[in-house]
């Protein structure tokens, strides 16, 4: 069900009606609950049952670590919860990848049964929320929080299946941890509902995922071969650029919706994206990008391997593991894992770089750089983004070999006017940010003239609809 | 604010629309969009809107929608879409068929799915009435375009011109045809086209068209198959014969009509699907001659 079709809306209008109406007061998790079920059933019914058996199986494991009296028996279920997950996500989602890599015959026996295993939309979001859970419940034993209270088997169960299946988030993020989101589950208002803050996710949400990045993806489709053949290197390197645009707004656009849609039943979802693409800096870009996913590997992966506090060699494989795992998790493609590996390679130059020169170089550490280290890190950014787009790494190849030749070939105006346009607003909104940290305001009358712009555009400049990119992971 | 945001909106509709109306009195006939996509919406839905008699519609995929229109004239509607499909042309004709006297249909690309999300768009009846009333609503008249068409192409074109002259000084004579796209294209259209369609496959395409053309033949609406012509490398695959041969058996010539390539013509194509540019002239007026010897055409 996608956040832009009518059944969506008519989901959400009716569920709102439910949630709030006071007899159906202490039934409002349940209610949540069933229309997530009724939203990831609606194109996949029989995955359903992939849901639900991953709820139960981190609702018995976060269950039997909160009751277990011994630490040995809450390491055990621990293990056992994360490893269930693991092999969940591994069977559904890399099975056809290893089947292929091993080289298992595809048209019989078991190569040919894992090639038809369905790929469940957001499997790899709902094994993440899962696996934090489980950590968490674990790492209570220490005494830090108490943020997973201790309940009854049903209602700790029906707390997980809320915390799992919450329908803005379940497709597509944010990766919520349950530190952070079993403290909120409980009664809700209608007089509790922040509108104006929940409007204003949802318009410009709706304006990034239905205006630009549906737009931007009928210009970015020439990014297939052979059709990038034909094009100068010019409308190539500005049709990247139009990627990262799309791929932006896209799925923070698709936050944006699913923040806005939690606020109007009461949650808080944490902010995914924090305008990326003015970072000077790879470490910043992966402070301000996907930020749940980032601060899910951080405190999930990065920091049990030992982070960098175990000398700065193995910081370094600490990085590039995780990024790699980090890259591979978006998709069931090598080239998935070399695009992390991509990153991965570049944040340990950048602790490299500023090892050697002590942070004393001008270009690292002058303010006057800055629009410089911002061109850098996107440049950087954006070529990495050509893993995505081109999943077959002989195309990346093939493209950047076009890149080198086609400089004389006469540019596409009408494609470069046409990203241009549609990159304007994220460009903007970018800068306005910039603007507002040096501490000057917008203006209530520029801030509705933009919101107007968005809701007009909304109405009459909507491209064709397409599911959200990040769906696919 | 919000308040204000959705009271500015209004505002700038309005706005909006006189410039779109504006557009719209200026310009030609067809229009195009931002992309294929947006141009065969906006194709289906002039078309849908149009409430002049069109004695003749072709129908088909990009390589009959860019026979010139100078060329075939005001009396035939091109309804074929590039990336299309001839399905949902025939489907958009069976929506307003008065007027209509003959579809001609080009028969090539028989695989190319229905697009029923842009029937569905194009004629709907709110969509319709929305833009009939409201220019600004119809797809040739959104600010990108409009913005675009005005000022954003020129200032484009400028700041190529600049950037040419100083630092790309022409490079080593590089051509489009030395970049290799459309013999790429060739190289996989001649491997994909080496084997025959499945016999499911193709029964099941020639029976959708079949339906549909019974249906305009009912309507009244007399139907011309079109053969575009293709390189000659391709012509006579196992694939191009097997659908000839069953568009042949379904669609006889002794009860249709049909338009068909010159036999003795070696047809220059770009990628070895599209005609050359120099070919598309010719082929148009090859086209028109024939529909001009059909009673039912009236041209």
């Amino acid at each position: 069900m996608l956040f832009n079709s009518l059944a969506f809306l008519i989901l959400v209008v009716v569920t709102l009606i439910l949630y709030y109406l006071p007899a159906l007061g202490a039934f409002q998790i349940y209610t949540l609950v069933g229309a997530s079920f009724v939203f990831y059933a609606y194109s996949q019914p029989s995955l359903l049952l992939l849901l639900i058996a991953s709820i139960v199986i981190n609702s018995v494991s976060s269950y039997r670590i909160l009751n277990s009296p011994e630490v040995r028996t809450q390491k055990i279920w621990a293990f056992t919860g994360v490893g269930l997950n693991l092999s969940l996500l591994l069977f559904f989602k890399y099975g056809p990848l290893l089947t292929k890599t091993i080289g298992l015959d595809l048209q019989h026996g078991i190569g040919q049964f894992l090639m038809t295993i369905p790929l469940p939309i957001g499997i790899s979001f709902f094994t993440f929320q899962g696996i934090s859970l489980v950590v968490d419940v674990y790492r209570q034993k220490d005494g830090h929080s108490h943020a997973i209270e201790r309940h009854t088997f049903w209602k700790h169960f029906a707390e997980t299946a809320f915390f799992k299946s919450f329908f803005p988030q379940l497709i597509a993020g944010p990766i919520m941890k349950a530190h952070d989101f079993y403290p909120q589950i409980g009664r809700k208002s209608l007089g509790e509902v922040d509108w104006n803050s929940a409007a204003r996710d949802l318009i410009m949400g709706y304006f990034l995922k239905t205006v630009i990045a549906d737009n931007l993806k009928d210009f970015t489709f020439w990014i297939q071969y052979p059709y990038f053949l034909g094009f100068s290197t010019l409308t190539l390197a500005v049709i990247v650029f139009g990627y990262s645009i799309q791929i932006f707004a896209d799925f923070a656009g698709y936050s944006l919706i699913a923040i806005g849609v939690a606020k109007l039943f009461g949650y808080q979802l944490m902010t995914n994206f924090n305008f990326p693409y003015i970072s000077q800096s790879l470490s910043e870009f992966w402070r301000r990008w996907h930020i749940s996913l980032s601060t899910w590997l951080r405190d999930y992966l990065y920091i049990p391997l030992g982070g960098n506090r175990s000398g700065e060699g193995r910081t370094y494989i600490n990085l590039l593991i995780v990024m790699m795992l980090g890259g591979i998790w978006h998709g069931a493609a090598w080239s998935y894992l070399v695009w992390g590996t991509f990153h991965g390679v570049g944040l340990a130059l950048e602790r490299l770089m500023a090892r050697w020169t002590g942070g004393k170089s001008t270009i690292i550490r002058d303010r006057s750089f800055s629009m410089v280290r911002i061109a850098a890190t996107f440049s950087f950014v954006s070529f990495g983004w050509l893993f995505f787009k081109l999943p077959n790494f002989i195309d990346v190849l093939r493209f950047l070999h076009a890149c080198l030749r086609n400089w004389s070939l006469e540019s596409d105006e009408k494609i470069i006017s046409y990203i241009l346009f549609y990159s304007l607003p994220v460009v903007g909104w970018h800068g306005l940010n910039l603007w507002q940290r040096k501490g000057r305001g917008l203006g209530q009358t520029f801030e509705a003239a933009i919101f107007a712009v968005c809701l007009l555009m909304l109405l009459v400049n909507r491209g064709t609809t397409q599911a959200f990119i990040y769906f696919q992971f | 604010m919000l308040k204000r945001a959705v009271l500015l909106a209004f505002v700038f509709l309005l706005v909006s629309n006189f410039w779109a109306a504006r557009y719209l009195n200026r310009n030609q006939r067809y229009y195009w969009g931002q992309s294929d996509w947006q141009t065969n919406e906006i194709h289906g839905s002039d078309f849908l809107l149009d409430t002049h008699p069109l004695p003749v519609v072709i129908v088909g995929t990009s390589l009959s929608a860019r026979l010139p229109e100078s060329i075939l004239g005001k009396n035939v509607y091109n309804l074929a879409f590039s990336g299309g499909s001839l399905f949902t042309g025939l489907d958009l004709v069976k929506c307003r068929p008065s007027g209509v006297q003959a579809v001609v249909i080009e028969v090539n690309c028989l695989f190319k799915k229905l697009d029923s999300d842009l029937v569905e768009r194009a004629s709907s009846p709110i969509a319709l009435a929305l833009e009939r009333k409201f220019p600004v609503f119809r797809g040739q008249c959104t600010p990108a375009n409009l913005f675009v068409t005005g000022i954003g192409l020129r200032v484009v074109q400028k700041g190529l011109r600049v950037l040419e002259h100083y630092f790309i000084h022409g490079g080593h004579g590089l051509t489009l045809e030395d970049a290799h796209p459309f013999k790429a294209l060739l190289a996989e259209s001649r491997a994909s086209w080496s084997t025959p369609p499945s016999p499911e496959e193709l029964n099941s395409a020639l029976e959708q068209l079949d339906k549909r053309v019974r249906v305009l033949r009912q309507l009244g609406i007399e139907c011309i198959m079109l053969e575009m012509p293709v390189d000659h490398s391709l012509e006579h695959t196992p694939y191009m014969e097997a659908i000839r041969s069953g568009l042949q058996e379904h669609f006889p010539p002794t009860a249709y009509h049909w338009i068909t390539p010159d036999p003795d013509h070696n047809y220059a194509t770009t990628d070895g699907l599209h005609l050359a540019k120099a070919e598309r002239e010719p082929y148009a007026v090859r086209i028109l001659a024939a529909l001009k010897a059909i009673p039912q055409c009236k041209l």
